[in-house]
Parts: structure tokens; C-alpha cells; sequence
């Protein structure tokens, strides 16, 4: 049978530009980074090293293809004695023994030495989500520096989500572009659609969705982390002013007879949160930024924070609520000890305005017009809902309400009212800017050097920033025997399915194109290498 | 100034106690006696008062204070109607149970802030050459120009006994509303300075009101000379009932106010921490530099 070539066809489906930096700079920032594909193995794999997942130094990379439980048991077994030998080999120094619980299992995973990643089959991965296996599966898949699952049908990837959800204490963000990758983008914590020419399926059903892979360091490097920032700067903003306000009343308790008279007019109370000081903390909350966004794409590390819950915990929130206490005392007692022998003042509401915006001003990394139009706005509105409140046509309207009729004329009217609100806020805001000062100087976090950085590495980014860069795509060649042997039996032409991915088939590819590859069959005439259209995507 | 608000900083306060006991004086024998600032509690005599030595200069003014009143009591703040001192007919108010009596007549002013309206009179006598002279004192001009002209008006009429017919003093007045001030017009009624001037209620359990102003006049031009004084006091507001003392209270007025120390101490004190945190932080900030520098090379 004599055959003519007469040409090769090829079907190429680039990987998007920037995703191996993406993944890169992701993994900089100790975000653990998975790969659940249908695709066969070859191309998962394919992928994996054309995107920088799987590189050529690390020291191994399993493969877990057993067809049964006891297989895949075994498989997952031997991958962690290798971890671990190669772990106490550099000297972790403690003795291991046959059976290992599974507390000890964790703790010793997380010493281990070497990067590993960890391959596995849609088969052999039903077995592993198994539940008496689930937990072992996933101690050593996140002893891994990558994991690729291939073959994977959409229910296994939400059930891999799933898992990972519920055994590790981890914000789990899953980003797909096509309609298998919905049930997983619905269980993660984080659904991320990619919207393209798979449809719009992945985007309907995600929280997030934008057009590249690449803008995933940008949601999550600055925007995730500003909004992080933002909000807990909101929170303990938000409860050291409430705080601050309802604690003079506590004080007040102890003058009035626990009568529960109120310090501050009604509609002061009830405009407190609403309008005086809500626009600043919104701002804050909307607008602030700690690092300039370049920097924050820059150095990863700043994402760590978030992870570690480091900006608002309990020890955060106690200190804010000390601050708002001390805030409370000399609110009520420097203007106490003032007017203590009687003389008729009602000071505080100013006072209480005058100190919070201060605050508020002193914590706002990042001024905006906005933020400046806020706080200066509010406090005007203050003094202006103050004067129309104790005016005399609003009095004459509802005598009974607004019983505070020249009260403004005439308490704003004395120096000794200024001089106090002048030195409360000052002896309030002076030992926070105190504090800050030296937490500048002595301990230092990565966001306050990374702010203080000459801006020379400035003009270096942004040559990085402007090319595209000439990147060879991935190409993902299938290593497997391919079709030729069917097509030139004619069997093809009968009903009989195609045989689907054989197992046995190892190969490392070095993307670049030098490859080896040694095939190994069992049943097996001729060796032949075949480049088949494989498709390279996802 | 304003006369409510500031007070002395910088010269003498003179404060007396009276003492705690059930009598009232009207009239009164000579007595000289120390200025205690503390005085015991002692069962006197009545017909008594006290007599002292003083001198003041500028403008002179004369409170009243209490001690141990609640006037900041949730119940008792709410307990007046600011519609009725506007000259109103009011219906509902907060003033329970001060309002009506049984036979239907409502009170005027109701409430219990009106009701308990401290009304002691104190007199200074200036004693010159075995005469005592009354210091001539303003009793308007105390308050503040929104209160007495916007806040508090009379019910309008022909006159003012008619304005408030069909209507009773509070229980605990011994006068009607409209004859507070029988000698000057301007100052009867709701818009009864001593009136107003208690209506709003202090913050605090201790507090002093302006009561009275000296005039300065004849001999008190300057101020009050030199020489031996004699406060008389009618003793009507009762204080034992609740633990509480009144005191009589002189002073005259800087700028700033604050007759009690407490705002400049605070000043002081707050500028010096604030100057030595500054100087701890710089030193800290320098040191830290040159640690920095070290490591550096």
C-alpha cells in the first residue's frame, strides 16, 4: 500500500498571552494554583510546562492513573514516601513510622523539601474523592507545589473544589471559561468567568468575569487586596466612632443617675451615623489605597496580609474599640472638667464631629477630591444642620423638638468652647499619629517600605509593561501511538469506538521543542511517533 | 461677655455654704464672722446671716449654686413644655404629673423643671459707718437674647394676670407666674429672667445660675469696696431633702471663662506631653537611623 502525503493539517488554540507570568506572580503570593481540565493527560501535562506550572527542576512529578481504589491508594502512598524521604534525607530529624495519623501526616507534609507536583486522572480521581480517601488525596495534593487534574468531568471539579472548601482553612477561587467549568465556578468561594469564544456560560454563572486570564493577577493583587484594606479600615473605623459616641453616654450615666439622658440632642443622635460621619468613611472605604497600584502588582508579597487575616482579627478589633474608649473619656471629661461648675455649654456634639473627622482625615492614606470634599463637606454640614436645628424658625414650627434654640448663637460664641474642642481633638488624635510614628520606625510593614520606595524602579516596570512580547504559543503534542495504525486497518470506517487515551504513556516535554519522549506499550509492533492535532487550550 | 458663660479665672471666688437646716431668715442681727469654705452642718438659730470681708474689681457677678441636684435626669429634662412658655395653648406635654390639678386647672408653668424653680432671695448689704447699704444689682440681662426674646413669650393680652386667668402657679410656688417681677413688666411672666435662666437645666449635678448683676453705680463704680459685707437670704428652696447644698457664689469675668483652672491646667499639662512624646520620638526616629545606616554599609 504505497500512500502519497499530501499535507498536514494542524489545529492551533493558543494559550492566552501573560498567563505563565499570571501564574508566577500568583504563586509568589502563596496562592496554591490547580489545574482541572478535561483534556487527556498528554495536554494537561502540555499545558502544565508551557505555562510554568510544571517546570524541568522540579523533583518530581507524580502520576496517579490506578483504575481501582487499592491502586490509587498505593499510588497516593508511594508519592508521600517519596516526599517525605527526600525531606528527612536533607534532615528534618525525626523518626517515621509505618502508620501515620493523619494531624501528624499534615504536619509532616508541610516540612517537606523539594517542589512536586501531582498529576491525576478523571478515573483514579473519582476513587480519591472517595470519602474514606478524600482526606489523604488532599494532604497530598497540597503537599504539592502544583496539581493537574485531567479528565476531569464538571462534577469532579466542583467535588475537588468542594473538598478543598472543607478540610483546609483556605479561600478558594475557581476561574473557567467554558459551560463545564460552571458547577466548579459555583462551589468556589470565588467564581471567575473568562468570557471569549466559549460562550458566555462560565460568565453568567461567576462573580467576577473579564476577557484574559492575565487579569487575574490584577483582581486579585490589587483590587482584592485594596478591597481588603479598604474594608477593614472601614470596619474599625466604623466601630471606633460608635464606639467613641456611645461610650460618653456610659460616662454620662455615672453624672445623671444611670437615667439614660442623653448627652447629644435627638437629631443629633439620629444624623450621627447617616450624615455627619458617613460620606468620609465611605470615601475611605471606596477610594483609599495603601500602595499605588503598580507596586502592588509588583510585589506579591503585600497579598499576604489578606491571607493571614492580618488587618482585622480580634487583636484589631480591640484595639479599636480601646481607641474608641479613650476617645469616649476625654470627649466627656475634658469638656466635663471645663463646665464642670455648671455653666450652661453644650459642646460635645461639635466636639464629637471636630475629633472623628480628624481621625478619619489622619487615617486616609490616599486623598482623593473626593475624600477632601467628604470630610470638609460633613463637618459643614454639621455646623449647618446645627444652626438651621437651633434656629428660631424651626423652633417656632415645632417648639417641643427643636428645643435648642439658640444654643449655637450662643455656646459657638464663646472661646472657652473652641479652646475645648481645639485641645480634645488634639489630645485625641496626638497619641495615634504618636503610635503610628513609631510603628513607622521600628516595625515597618511591607506596604509602608514598598509606599517608601524611590520611585526609580518606576520607569524599569514600565518597559516590562508596554511589550506584548513576542511568546511562542504552547504547542501540545500528543505522544501517543495516534490514528494512523486505525486509519490504515479501514477500521475507522466501521462503528467501533475509538480507543481513548492508553495509559502507560510517559512523557516530558520541554516546551521549546525539544522533547523525548519514550513510549512504553504493551502490546506493541512498531514505535511510531506520531504528531497528531492535539488541542491546546484551557 | 456674656455673663452666663464665662466666669473667673483669675481672682478670689468667694463661696459660701449655708448651712442645712430648717430655718428661714428674714431679718438678721449684725454677725462677723470668718468665710469658711467648709462648713459643718450646725443647728442655728434662726434670724441668722452672714457677714464677711471682701473686695472684688470689674464686673461683679452673683450665682447661686447647687450641689447634689439632678437637673440631668432623663425624667426631669423632659418634664416641660416649651409650647406653653411660648404663650401657647398646649394640650399633651411631657410635664406629667405636673400639668393639671384636680380640679382641672392647668398649671403655668407646668412641668417639674418650672416646679422646682429655686427661689431663695439673696440680698448684699454693704456695711459703711454702721449702715448697711443693698448693693444695687440687675436682675435682667442675664440671659441670653434668643432665650428671653425667642424661646420664652407671654400669652398675649390686655394684661398679664388676665393672659394667665384660668390657669395656677406650680404647687411648689408661692406666686403666680405673672407676679415674678411685679416692678418691671419686661420681666414678669414667662419671660421671667430667674425663670429662664433655670429652665435650662445644667449638665451636671453641680452647677451654678447667674442670679444677679452688680450695677455699678455710686459707690460700687469699681466694683465692690473694700469693707464688710452681710449676704441676707430668704431660705425657701429646700436642700436637705436630698442631700443637697446651695452656695452663693461672687465672681467676676475674664475672656476666657473657666473659673475653674481646669482648662488651662489641661492646656499645660497636654502641651508638655505632647512636647516630650515629640522629643522621645525623635530621638527614638534619630537612633533608628543611624542603626540603619550601620547595617546598610
Amino acid at each position: 500500500l504505497r500512500l502519497l502525503l499530501l499535507g498536514a493539517t494542524a489545529i492551533e488554540d493558543k494559550l492566552q498571552q501573560g498567563v505563565p507570568e499570571t501564574i508566577a506572580i500568583l504563586t509568589l503570593a502563596n496562592i496554591k494554583i490547580w489545574v482541572l481540565t478535561g483534556d487527556k493527560q498528554e495536554t494537561a501535562v502540555n499545558i502544565g510546562y508551557s505555562c510554568k506550572m510544571l517546570t524541568d527542576d522540579m523533583t518530581e512529578v507524580f502520576v496517579v492513573t490506578g483504575h481501582t481504589v487499592l491502586e490509587v491508594r498505593e499510588e497516593l502512598r508511594k508519592a508521600r514516601e517519596k516526599m517525605m524521604d527526600a525531606s528527612r534525607s536533607v534532615g528534618n530529624g525525626f523518626s517515621y513510622q509505618e502508620k501515620v495519623s493523619s494531624s501528624k501526616l499534615t504536619s509532616v507534609l508541610e516540612a517537606i523539601a523539594g517542589e512536586y507536583a501531582l498529576v491525576i486522572n478523571g478515573h483514579s480521581l473519582a476513587h480519591a474523592l472517595e470519602a474514606d480517601m478524600e482526606v489523604e488525596f488532599l494532604e497530598t495534593a497540597c503537599a504539592c507545589k502544583a496539581v493537574i487534574c485531567c479528565r476531569v468531568t464538571p462534577l469532579q471539579k466542583a467535588q475537588v473544589v468542594e473538598l478543598v472548601k472543607k478540610y483546609k482553612k483556605a479561600v478558594t477561587l475557581a476561574i473557567g471559561d467554558g459551560a463545564n467549568d460552571v458547577s466548579m465556578i459555583k462551589t468556589a468561594h470565588i467564581g471567575v468567568g473568562i468570557s471569549g469564544q466559549e460562550g458566555i456560560q462560565a460568565v453568567l454563572a461567576s462573580d467576577y468575569s473579564f476577557s484574559q486570564f492575565k487579569f487575574l493577577q490584577r483582581l486579585l493583587l490589587v483590587h482584592g487586596r485594596w478591597s481588603y484594606l479598604r474594608m477593614c479600615k472601614f470596619l474599625c473605623y466604623f466601630f471606633y466612632k460608635n464606639f467613641a459616641f456611645t461610650m460618653v453616654h456610659f460616662w454620662f450615666g455615672f453624672f445623671c443617675g444611670f437615667s439614660a439622658q442623653t448627652v447629644y440632642d435627638q437629631y443629633f443622635i439620629t444624623l450621627y451615623n447617616i450624615v455627619y460621619t458617613s460620606l468620609p468613611v465611605l470615601a475611605m472605604g471606596v477610594f483609599d489605597q495603601d500602595v499605588p497600584e503598580q507596586r502592588s502588582m509588583e510585589y506579591p508579597k503585600l497579598y499576604e496580609p489578606g491571607q493571614l487575616n492580618l488587618l482585622f482579627n480580634k487583636r484589631e478589633f480591640f484595639i479599636c474599640i480601646a481607641q474608641g474608649i479613650y476617645t469616649s473619656v476625654l470627649m466627656f471629661f475634658i469638656p466635663y472638667g471645663v463646665f464642670a461648675d455648671g455653666l450652661k455649654s453644650r459642646v460635645e456634639p461639635a466636639l464629637r464631629d471636630v475629633v472623628e473627622l480628624g481621625t478619619i482625615g489622619l487615617d486616609t492614606g490616599f486623598w482623593t477630591a473626593i475624600n477632601h470634599f467628604f470630610i470638609w463637606g460633613s463637618l459643614a454640614a454639621y455646623f449647618a444642620i446645627l444652626f438651621t436645628m437651633h434656629s428660631d424658625g424651626l423652633f417656632q414650627m415645632f417648639p417641643n423638638q427643636f428645643r435648642f434654640v439658640g444654643n449655637a448663637q450662643n455656646t459657638l460664641a464663646q472661646p472657652t468652647v473652641w479652646l475645648t474642642i481645639a485641645l480634645t481633638t488634639v489630645v485625641c488624635i496626638v497619641p495615634v499619629v504618636a503610635f503610628r510614628f513609631l510603628k513607622l520606625d521600628l516595625k515597618p510593614e511591607l506596604s509602608d517600605t514598598v509606599r517608601a520606595r524611590k520611585q526609580k524602579t518606576q520607569h524599569r516596570c514600565m518597559r516590562r509593561v508596554g511589550r506584548a512580547g513576542s511568546r511562542r504559543s504552547g504547542y501540545a503534542f500528543s505522544h501517543q501511538e495516534g490514528f494512523g495504525e486505525l486509519i490504515m486497518s479501514g477500521k475507522n470506517m466501521r462503528l467501533s469506538s475509538l480507543a481513548g487515551p492508553v495509559g502507560g504513556a510517559e512523557c516530558g516535554l520541554r516546551f521549546g521543542g525539544v522533547w523525548t519522549c519514550s513510549v512504553t506499550k504493551k502490546t506493541k509492533k512498531k514505535k511510531i511517533l506520531f504528531p497528531v492535532p492535539g488541542v491546546v487550550g484551557r | 461677655a456674656n455673663p452666663q458663660g464665662p466666669s473667673n479665672n483669675s481672682s478670689l471666688v468667694m463661696s459660701l455654704q449655708f448651712h442645712l437646716g430648717k430655718v428661714s431668715f428674714i431679718s438678721c442681727p449684725k454677725l462677723l464672722g470668718h468665710v469658711a469654705e467648709t462648713v459643718k452642718r450646725l443647728h442655728v438659730p434662726p434670724k441668722r446671716c452672714y457677714g464677711f470681708i471682701l473686695e472684688f474689681q470689674g464686673d461683679i457677678f452673683m450665682y447661686y449654686g447647687l450641689q447634689n441636684f439632678y437637673q440631668n435626669h432623663r425624667r426631669y429634662v423632659i418634664s416641660r413644655s416649651d409650647a406653653q412658655l411660648l404663650g401657647r395653648n398646649v394640650n399633651r406635654s411631657y410635664c406629667t404629673p405636673f400639668t393639671t390639678y384636680r380640679n382641672g386647672t392647668p398649671m403655668a408653668p407646668c412641668g417639674a423643671i418650672a416646679n422646682s424653680m429655686f427661689n431663695d432671695t439673696i440680698d448684699l448689704f454693704y456695711n459703711l459707718n454702721s449702715s448697711a447699704i443693698q448693693v444695687p444689682v440687675l436682675k435682667t440681662g442675664n440671659s441670653w437674647w434668643t432665650d428671653k426674646n425667642v424661646k420664652f413669650r407671654n400669652p398675649e393680652s390686655y394684661n398679664l394676670s388676665s393672659a394667665f386667668a384660668g390657669t395656677a402657679r406650680p404647687p411648689y410656688w408661692h406666686k403666680p407666674v405673672y407676679l415674678l417681677d411685679e416692678e418691671d413688666e419686661r420681666n414678669n411672666g414667662y419671660v421671667n429672667e430667674d425663670l429662664i435662666i433655670w429652665m435650662r437645666v445644667s449638665a451636671f449635678a453641680t452647677f451654678r445660675n447667674l442670679y444677679r448683676r452688680v450695677k455699678r453705680i455710686r459707690q460700687f463704680a469699681d466694683g465692690l469696696p473694700a469693707g464688710n459685707y452681710t449676704f441676707r437670704i430668704s431660705y425657701n428652696f429646700p436642700v436637705t431633702k436630698f442631700k443637697g447644698r446651695k452656695h452663693v457664689i461672687l465672681s467676676t469675668v475674664v475672656w476666657s471663662g473657666g473659673s475653674n483652672p481646669f482648662l488651662g491646667i489641661a492646656y499645660v499639662v497636654s502641651g508638655t506631653a505632647a512636647t516630650l512624646t515629640g522629643f522621645v520620638i525623635t530621638a527614638i526616629h534619630l537612633k533608628l537611623r543611624k542603626k540603619k545606616t550601620y547595617f546598610q554599609k
